[in-house]
């Protein structure tokens, strides 16, 4: 029964570790978030502050689906066919928010 | 001549010989993952609509105004404490899911799994609660509805409502989905069946509702 995925022998102990990372990097997010808005945005360096949450966001992404979905155990295509439609939405996301930018100069209200 | 080709390529083991899962996983979780990826992508129409509206208007409520209030503290403001403890108790929930998860799999312990499915369930319900009084407090005390509210750009409302509210309807049906599959667990359906693999398709759909919370609270809170 054990092993029938491949994975590694302690999974448990695989398990606090990424819950732990997870804990860090919301609690790091949190503390930045409250203490550090008004001063980015003073200097207009707002972008630096989200650019740190969409990269931490993704970290914790990647280590629910790796690890909390098993996903990192999985045969790897079965991981590309998850993957690989997901990188469209990156398409998406460029376009809709370069199109929303220009909604912006046509407002009237 | 054809017979020996017949042989020579039943005995080459290759994956496109059929007869074997090439994912080596059952049906079931290969469609709960498929059907994942269908709703990361509702989810995702929802947030790109989320963003193309933020970049559409000059200034935006900002999360720490907004999101401030306690339960039980009212007048003190404590900025992003509260989504906090929700963000914190759904990360709990998906903890707890991926032990019942792993004690099914690989000791079929039906008590271990019954224990951390029903902690699990109270994370869910812990959220789903904390999520009401949230609503509440932004309906009845800030007067935020779907049309206006008190923060500033008009579309938050609903954008606010509508993906919250769907992330929540998710929650609900894990919780509900959840409670089934304990009671099965509980009944020794499992045992009997000589596999736990539901639990592990169920956790499956849980830790997507935390993944899905993740970008949900950081356009919202965070951004």
């Amino acid at each position: 029964m054990s092993n029938e995925h491949g994975e590694a022998p302690d999974m448990v102990k695989l398990i606090w570790k990424t819950t732990l990372w997870l804990s860090i990097i919301t609690v790091a997010e949190i503390v930045l978030a409250v203490t550090l808005t008004e001063f980015f945005t003073e200097n207009g360096m707002l972008l630096v502050l989200n650019a740190f949450y969409i990269i931490m966001s993704l970290a914790k992404a990647f280590f629910i689906v790796s690890v909390f979905m098993h996903l990192k155990f999985e045969v790897k295509y079965l991981a590309i066919t998850i993957l690989i439609p997901m990188t469209f939405l990156l398409f998406a996301v460029i376009a809709l928010l370069a199109e929303g930018d220009s909604w912006l100069h046509m407002r009237t209200y | 001549m054809a017979e020996a080709t017949l042989t020579t390529n039943t005995m080459k083991p290759s994956i496109w010989n059929g007869g074997r899962s090439p994912f080596k996983v059952s049906w079931g979780k290969l469609m709960m993952w498929y059907f994942l990826v269908g709703d990361s992508f509702s989810f995702a129409s929802f947030l790109i609509t989320y963003g193309a509206l933020r970049f559409s208007y000059e200034s935006w409520p900002a999360p720490t105004k907004v999101f401030a209030s306690m339960p039980f503290l009212e007048g003190v403001k404590l900025p992003l404490m509260f989504v906090s403890f929700m963000t914190f108790t759904l990360i709990m929930s998906s903890v707890t899911m991926v032990l019942a998860v792993h004690y099914g799999n690989h000791e079929m312990n039906r008590k271990k799994v019954t224990k951390w499915l029903l902690f699990t369930i109270l994370g869910g319900i812990i959220f789903l609660g904390s999520q009401a009084w949230e609503w509440t407090h932004l309906i009845v005390d800030e007067h935020m509805t779907l049309a206006s509210n008190p923060f500033g750009a008009p579309a938050f409302g609903w954008l606010f409502f509508t993906i919250t509210g769907f992330h929540g309807f998710h929650v609900l049906t894990g919780v509900i989905i959840n409670c089934i599959v304990c009671a099965k667990v509980a009944r020794g359906d499992y045992d009997r069946k000589g596999s736990y693999e539901m639990v592990e398709k169920i956790g499956l759909y849980w830790h997507f509702v935390d993944l899905v919370w993740v970008f949900v609270f950081m356009a919202f809170y965070l951004l």
